[in-house]
């Protein structure tokens, strides 16, 4: 229980700061948003990314690990982008 | 059947089965964590709608609102000449515009300089600029509608953030609500009177999907007004971290708060800039006026639109060099930080800065007429129902269970909470109301007494509800605040020359309405109480 809790509140929070952070670097980087625009759109759909994370997060039979798994996969695969566009 | 057992009926591949019993679990859950502080969000913001009628009941000094307006450069003028007078070395000085039932007079802030000179008074006559003296120091209906996000006596950012958590709470109460209903619309027209717990549930059921799509905007809308706090990584990470943030931040923003130059200049003229502002954005168009480094050779004038139309653009604000009259940008103010406001430039909203005034437009309904405000208030109220429901509904399952395997010690307690949050808030906000009457009108820190004497009546009444039996408690607490409503208009009547029957025969709709009001809350809860006393 205090996993799938911890996984809902922190997991799903970096993991979908991650994802709206690789979003905004990508959209501005290939010019379909400008940079303001973009971390504002993606910073409001995070938020909404978050809520959906923590319902599947109750939601999924799977064992922990995997929730922990799909987390940390979504994490990087918005992270990576990002720190080779920002930095 | 409940919507939990239903659920339970569906194929076993959630966390706690079905999908549904999941979701009812979860559901259960966040509802349950943060309903006071969700109760208390709903109870004030509620009265936030009326917060410039319960001013005026809560300043009974003041007289009604002025029908005809001056243009917006006189009544600025007006102001900054009473605020040059009073406080010259003043950081920046602030000037709400009266623009109609918003802002009725025009209101002053103040951020002090060296010598910490204030005005003494905040509010001025918008016809000549006369300041008004000898009114009552009250937080009005303005400090109702603060405490529903800033709550209060702990720190700003700690309770937005609170709130911001409480909010997260809803949102997902709200969809796995309607994912555990799978026949959302029938459990909607099903009510079963006398059937004892059903009717909790039937309750809640009703007040959830009554006010469902109105509950699902003022979520959503209030996230985006701390959008950046509670989503802060994708800003940081682009704007304040890393080497190249710096040069981002002066590629993508303009200056907001210059910094002072330490040389004395006089003002130019801001009628100029006025006059521009309200041809381009309309009559009664311009908000408020913000001057930064007054008598400074940096001085800015910002001027902003006025939060009263749908469709304002609300966060358009025009920027002059105060010393010369010239304008030099055309702003969005989107970020906040601990110490700046920073603001994206251009003559027209981008789409999503469009969407979020749009949004926040939305939550404060400063657009709507009267009946569309009186919907925004009952629907608000039915979200505090919504909540109180859900936490009785919680309190009588587990209730039904103990009747088998015993109560603990959780159970008494929340049972005994629930009547001292959910009876005692509105025995504490006629209380705030009755203070408003009956502390000396030159009390020191008054305004703070109104805010205290709100929050000692709803710690007494959470004593009383920890220390009496539940079904006395919410009987005793429910007369309790029938008796303190239907006392208001009694007290006002015996304090003021404004009691009900002058301000019926004088067709003030403002007065009257709210001693109405206060009436009609009266008999509500009286209905509620002699329902609680019911074996």
């Amino acid at each position: 229980m205090a996993s799938r809790v911890l996984a809902a509140s922190l997991g799903g929070f970096a993991a979908s700061s991650a994802l709206a952070l690789g979003a905004a670097a990508l959209f501005s980087h290939i010019g379909w948003l400008p940079r303001p625009q973009a971390v504002h759109v993606a910073t409001l759909a995070g938020y909404l990314v978050w809520a959906g994370l923590a319902l599947w997060c109750f939601h999924s039979a799977g064992p922990e690990r995997r929730v922990w798994a799909w987390l940390i996969g979504l994490a990087l695969l918005g992270v990576l982008p990002a720190m080779g566009l920002h930095w | 059947m409940t919507a939990v057992d239903r659920g339970a009926a569906g194929p076993s591949r959630g966390f706690h089965g079905g999908l549904r019993q999941s979701m009812a679990w979860l559901h259960t859950w966040v509802g349950l964590l943060l309903a006071a502080v969700l109760y208390f969000v709903f109870v004030t913001g509620s009265f936030g709608y009326f917060h410039a009628e319960i001013d005026r009941w809560m300043r009974p000094e003041m007289p009604p609102a002025p029908a005809q307006l001056p243009a917006p450069e006189v009544m600025a003028m007006q102001a900054l000449a009473y605020l040059e007078q009073h406080a010259p070395d003043a950081v920046s000085w602030g000037v709400d515009l009266a623009a109609g039932r918003h802002t009725q007079f025009t209101r002053l802030y103040v951020s002090p300089g060296p010598s910490g000179a204030m005005p003494p008074v905040d509010l001025l006559d918008p016809r000549d600029g006369t300041p008004f003296a000898g009114v009552r120091a009250t937080g009005g209906g303005r400090a109702l509608y603060e405490m529903h996000y800033a709550l209060r006596y702990i720190d700003y950012d700690a309770a937005t953030y609170l709130v911001g958590a409480a909010t997260l709470f809803m949102l997902v109460a709200l969809v796995t609500g309607v994912i555990v209903h799978k026949k959302i619309f029938t459990d909607y027209f099903t009510f079963r009177p006398g059937r004892g717990p059903r009717n909790w549930q039937d309750g809640h059921n009703v007040v959830s999907v009554m006010a469902l799509p109105f509950l699902f905007v003022i979520t959503l809308s209030g996230v985006v007004f701390f959008t950046f706090k509670y989503s802060p990584v994708v800003s940081w990470a682009t704007y304040f971290a890393g080497p190249a943030a710096a040069a981002r931040v002066a590629e993508d923003f303009v200056p907001f708060h210059p910094a002072p130059a330490g040389q004395r200049v006089p003002m130019s003229e801001v009628s100029g800039p006025l006059r521009e502002a309200a041809a381009a954005w309309g009559a009664g168009q311009v908000g408020s006026l913000t001057v930064s480094n007054p008598g400074d050779a940096r001085a800015q004038l910002r001027i902003d639109r006025h939060q009263g139309l749908l469709f304002s653009r609300r966060s358009e604000t025009w920027l002059y060099d105060a010393t010369t009259g010239q304008r030099h940008a055309v702003v969005w103010p989107f970020l906040s930080t601990s110490d700046a406001v920073v603001a994206r430039a251009g003559e027209e909203p981008s789409v999503d800065i469009w969407f979020a005034d749009l949004l926040m437009t939305l939550h404060e309904g400063h657009f709507a007429s009267p009946l569309v405000r009186w919907l925004y208030f009952g629907s608000g109220l039915l979200g505090a129902a919504m909540v109180a429901t859900g936490s009785v509904l919680w309190a009588n399952k587990r209730r039904q269970r103990a009747a088998r395997h015993g109560a603990g010690r959780c159970l008494v307690l929340v049972e005994r909470l629930n009547v001292g949050v959910i009876a005692g808030l509105p025995l504490a906000v006629a209380s705030y109301f009755a203070a408003n009457r009956l502390l000396p009108v030159d009390l020191p820190g008054r305004a703070d007494g109104e805010i205290h004497t709100l929050f000692l009546v709803w710690a007494t009444a959470l004593l009383h509800a920890l220390f009496s039996p539940p079904a006395r408690a919410w009987r005793e607490q429910f007369a309790a605040v029938a008796a303190s409503c239907a006392a208001l208009p009694v007290i006002n009547g015996l304090t003021t020359e404004k009691h009900l029957g002058r301000s019926l025969l004088a067709g003030d709709w403002v007065l009257a309405g709210f001693d109405l009001t206060a009436l009609a809350m009266a008999v509500a809860f009286a209905a509620a109480a002699r329902q609680a006393g019911r074996p």
